[in-house]
């Protein structure tokens, strides 16, 4: 019986090994797991067999090909529902064959085919519900690649480890090659030589039919056929061929080992060095294709038997006999199978690999990949930590609140745009009767005080609308009929106004006891303009010279401007009170500091621009930004001029085609008011700084006078020839910001009031 | 101060750390919007001004689990801090704000001193919490009120204290992530990573 092994062996080899060497290599990754599970189990097999080889390196090549791997698994459960809680395998094949290498990457959804991988890195789905996981897959095409790369790597290397440890075991050949096909042929004539004599023994009239049936056939062919139906059994009994392979060459390996050892060797030295001549001359793959008339005995084209024939250098049979114990019933005639398609071998390996693997994971411990699988499915390792929270629910904003963050992330509704789109009213809100008016262009006859008191001059006599009451009041009245009153000017805190008149006098009233504080003479003019800096009043007069009074001392002219050759129509102290800018009937503005302390004589004129084409009257200092002045021309210039008082430069200019009576900075929209006279008589809105217009407001049938604004900066109140003040509320803020704005004026107010007294 | 001469203990360590959080928490709070801004307080810490909370609900959380941490921090057996935030309605998770925390076994003994001032720590300390101000400008907008939890992430052996319980590791599907700053008090380490869920349209 040994011998009888020994020569069925022995043939076996020379059939297949010697006239037909192996011409290909093919190495498996193989990772399978239930989707939803977090286990994950990845095996490489070499030419069909699990490869087992405690090498380090080895398992380092492993763990380099299947690091990137994704099951679906890995995708989350929730993409794919349909496959949770089946088995998944993910196959890829690296087939080396000649210098060539060929790759297969599928997915494998129990059993069947789900996915397999195009040449062009995209996913063929074979079934419906792997659609999901196909579009899922393929916009990560990159991923893909780089899966590909590292296994492509990791094969040639596992290819050339194999070459090497190969080598290394090459000069134990006991049978050197020569003797090969020498044994061989004698086998055989002793072979023919005894089935003669057994067939004449027998009578027989076949010969030859002997011996094709020990070397070439199972016994039982029809059990064996490996078509679908064959696999389903394979399945259902969790019991394949191929186990038998490796037993039966182990048998050869144990018998004739060292052939095979140099049948591999060479092999690979064919794949790896083209240019070594051929020693054993194996037909070229065409070659034997186009002979291959015969397919059972031309066995060396099939991959799987191929594979075989080069497992005889592998480790593993020697390993697995546990299996083979477990299936004598198919040993028999099991030793070749003449067709078996790559998908049934992975099959089988898988169902194999699997039975066997929970008792080598329980024995291991969770393996590195598991770990792997289990850092980037959780974000971290289950057995390094764990995670703790607060018994309870998640915290969470009281009822009914709204995320209000959605303004930081708003686009295209900039500050301007809003502006823009803010509904301006075209009509006046309001409009007051003013009869009597001096339809005088160089006086200024309207003011309004912190304390929202509209005060206007009807010729001789000053009247007041409180605007939150609605009230009406006559404060003072001139004594002399041709005496009438030219300026109008309150305190900050508005509790005093001064009054200038026509006969040079200025004249201070406490509105709250409606009482003339005191009369203070010094111009020999009417008295046209008029601004207070804390407790200093400055008076601009019809002879040009500007007087400073300090209303608190009984010698109250403390000094006089002199630069203006005619009358001074526009006086207005900076915000901060460092500059006084006056403006005049000669065309000219001119800037002034702060009054000394002590009143040291006249003050130095600062500076004096001259770009004015007419009498200069308004003037306005921006609330924002304190170095800058505007100022506007009359008739014959009619431009509105922003100067930089540090620097002395014009900034900008705008022709308004109108005359300009007034200028007014509006801070809830940072823009710029304009009271026009001859041509248009209107008042126009400007933004600041880039002095486009924003509105016109049209109403008033004769020039505008003055224009000045409340005390909320929402309404502008403007006087004209027409004899009517109107009241336009142009420039309502948001309540919110209104509220802001409202806080910030209360707190301003009050110091001035107590340096008065 | 005289720990800025003497360097730094774990005490003083894990004190620093549990301090970031606090305040760490509470700017994420604010700056994300999770809780309405008037509910805050403004104070100056690290020479910046930084939101509070006022509600006292989340405070009393806060101080639980801070202190809580404090403790762990202490013993160097807390791994990491995560701040999670979900929506309320759907319980998905939005964002999720992860401190890495690294801890120098060696030096448990708690006398042992390192050479790093507390004012270096908390200049440290300081663009961390910048970055975390930061963020809103490319973080998407939370536009579901949503709720947040803090998870623990502990050594294996540790005795889960009363009130505390175990949890899922709440990571986001698909998700974007940017490291941020990190700052160490030489016994401590912690690297801030916030993770938020990547929206449709990129």
């Amino acid at each position: 019986m040994y011998l009888r092994g020994f020569v069925l062996s022995l043939c076996f080899h020379l059939s297949q090994a010697v006239p037909l060497p192996v011409d290909a290599i093919i190495i498996q990754i193989q990772q399978w797991g239930e989707v939803g599970a977090q286990h994950v189990a990845s095996k490489v097999l070499l030419n069909g067999v699990t490869f087992t080889s405690s090498d380090q390196q080895v398992n380092s090549i492993i763990r380099t090909m299947s690091a990137g791997a994704r099951l679906p698994a890995s995708v989350g459960v929730s993409p794919i529902p349909a496959l949770k809680e089946h088995t998944i395998l993910r196959s890829r094949d690296c087939i080396l064959e000649g210098p060539q290498l060929h790759w297969t990457d599928r997915v494998l959804y129990d059993g069947e085919v789900y996915l397999t991988l195009a040449p062009n890195d995209t996913w063929t789905a074979h079934l419906p519900q792997a659609m999901a996981l196909k579009q899922l897959w393929d916009q990560d095409v990159e991923h893909t690649r780089t899966e590909k790369t590292l296994l492509q790597k990791g094969c040639v290397q596992l290819m050339r480890e194999l070459r090497l440890s190969e080598e290394h075991s090459a000069p134990g050949n006991l049978l050197p090659r020569f003797l090969i096909p020498i044994l061989a042929v004698v086998i055989y004539a002793g072979l023919i030589a005894v089935s003669i004599l057994i067939s004449k023994n027998k009578g027989s009239v076949l010969p030859g039919g002997v011996i094709g049936s020990v070397i070439h056939y199972p016994k039982d062919m029809k059990g064996m056929e490996p078509e679908r139906k064959g696999n389903e059994e394979d399945y259902g009994g969790k019991r394949v061929i191929l186990p038998c392979v490796p037993r039966f060459l182990g048998e050869i390996y144990e018998n004739g080992g060292t052939m095979a050892h140099f049948g591999f060797e060479s092999d690979i030295h064919s794949i790896l060095k083209l240019d070594m001549p051929i020693t054993n001359a194996p037909m070229a793959r065409w070659q034997r294709k186009a002979s291959s008339s015969n397919p059972p005995t031309v066995s060396g084209l099939s991959p799987g038997k191929s594979a075989n024939a080069s497992l005889s250098s592998s480790k593993t049979p020697s390993k697995t006999p546990g299996k083979n114990k477990k299936t004598p019933s198919k040993m028999g005639g099991d030793r070749f199978i003449p067709i078996r398609n790559s998908k049934q071998m992975d099959v089988a390996n898988f169902l194999l690999t699997k039975e066997n693997e929970p008792v080598d994971a329980n024995a291991a411990g969770p393996s590195e990949s598991q770990k792997a699988w289990s850092v980037s499915l959780n974000g971290y390792n289950i057995e390094d930590a764990k995670i703790l929270h607060l018994t309870g629910k998640p915290l969470n904003a009281p009822e009914g609140y709204q995320n209000n963050l959605k303004v930081l992330y708003s686009q295209g509704t900039t500050p301007a745009s809003v502006k823009k789109t803010r509904y301006i009213s075209s009509t006046p809100d309001r409009i007051l009767d003013a009869p009597d008016l001096r339809n005088d262009f160089y006086l200024n006859l309207l003011d309004w005080s912190s304390r929202n008191v509209l005060a206007v001059a009807l010729h001789n006599s000053v009247y007041l609308w409180d605007a939150t009451q609605g009230d009406i009041t006559l404060l003072m009245k001139l004594e002399r009929e041709e005496d009438y009153i030219c300026s109008l000017s309150w305190t900050k805190e508005g509790s005093y106004l001064a009054v200038g008149a026509s006969d040079g006098k200025v004249q201070l009233w406490d509105v709250e006891n409606q009482k003339r504080l005191r009369s203070m003479a010094s111009h020999t003019a009417r008295v046209g303009s008029l601004s207070w800096n804390d407790h200093i009043l400055s008076s601009g007069s019809r002879s040009g010279h500007i007087h400073h009074h300090d209303v608190r001392v009984a010698d109250h002219h403390i000094s006089t401007l002199i630069a203006h050759s005619q009358e001074v129509c526009g006086l207005k102290w900076s915000p901060d009170g460092r500059y006084l800018a006056s403006g005049g009937n000669d065309n000219l503005v001119c800037l002034w500091p702060r009054v000394q302390e002590g009143g040291a004589g006249d003050s130095q004129l600062i500076r004096c621009w001259s770009e004015h084409q007419g009498a200069v009257k308004a003037l306005a200092w921006c609330p924002w930004q304190p170095n800058v002045l505007a100022s506007g021309g009359g008739t014959s210039d009619r431009h509105i001029r922003i100067w930089n008082v540090n620097s002395g430069s014009c900034i900008s200019s705008l022709d308004t085609q109108s005359q300009i009576s007034s200028l007014v900075f509006a801070p809830n929209y940072k823009e710029l008011v304009s009271a026009h006279g001859y041509a248009h008589n209107n008042v126009a809105i400007w933004k600041y700084p880039s002095l486009t217009k924003v509105a016109e407001l049209n109403g008033h049938e004769d020039r505008v006078l003055n224009l000045i604004l409340s005390p909320d900066f929402s309404t502008v109140a403007t006087v004209a020839g027409d004899e009517t003040i109107r009241l336009w509320k142009s420039f309502e803020m948001d309540p919110v910001k209104k509220k802001a704005k409202e806080r910030l004026v209360k707190s301003t107010s009050g110091v001035i009031h107590q340096s008065i007294r | 101060m005289t720990s800025t001469l003497k360097g730094i203990t774990l005490k003083g360590s894990a004190e620093l750390v549990a301090e970031f959080f606090s305040f760490g928490i509470n700017s994420i709070l604010y700056q994300r919007g999770i809780y309405p801004p008037e509910t805050f307080t403004r104070v100056t810490q690290y020479n910046m001004s930084l939101q509070l909370t006022t509600d006292a609900k989340l405070k009393t959380y806060l101080t639980s689990v801070v202190s809580q941490l404090k403790e762990w921090l202490f013993d160097c057996t807390v791994q990491k801090l995560v701040l999670v935030i979900t929506c309320l309605e759907t319980n998905e998770v939005l964002e999720r704000w992860q401190f890495d925390i690294e801890c120098d076994k060696s030096a448990p003994d708690g006398r042992a001193s390192r050479e790093k001032s507390v004012k270096t720590i908390q200049d440290e300390i300081r663009s961390v919490i910048r970055q975390i101000t930061a963020t809103v400008t490319f973080l998407p907008l939370l536009e579901t009120p949503c709720a947040f939890d803090l998870l623990v992430y502990t050594d294996k052996d540790l005795v889960v204290p009363e009130k505390w319980e175990e949890s899922g590791p709440q990571i986001i599907d698909q998700s974007e992530e940017v490291r941020l700053r990190s700052f160490t008090t030489s016994i401590h380490k912690v690297n801030s990573m916030v993770a938020y869920k990547r929206t449709d349209s990129v």
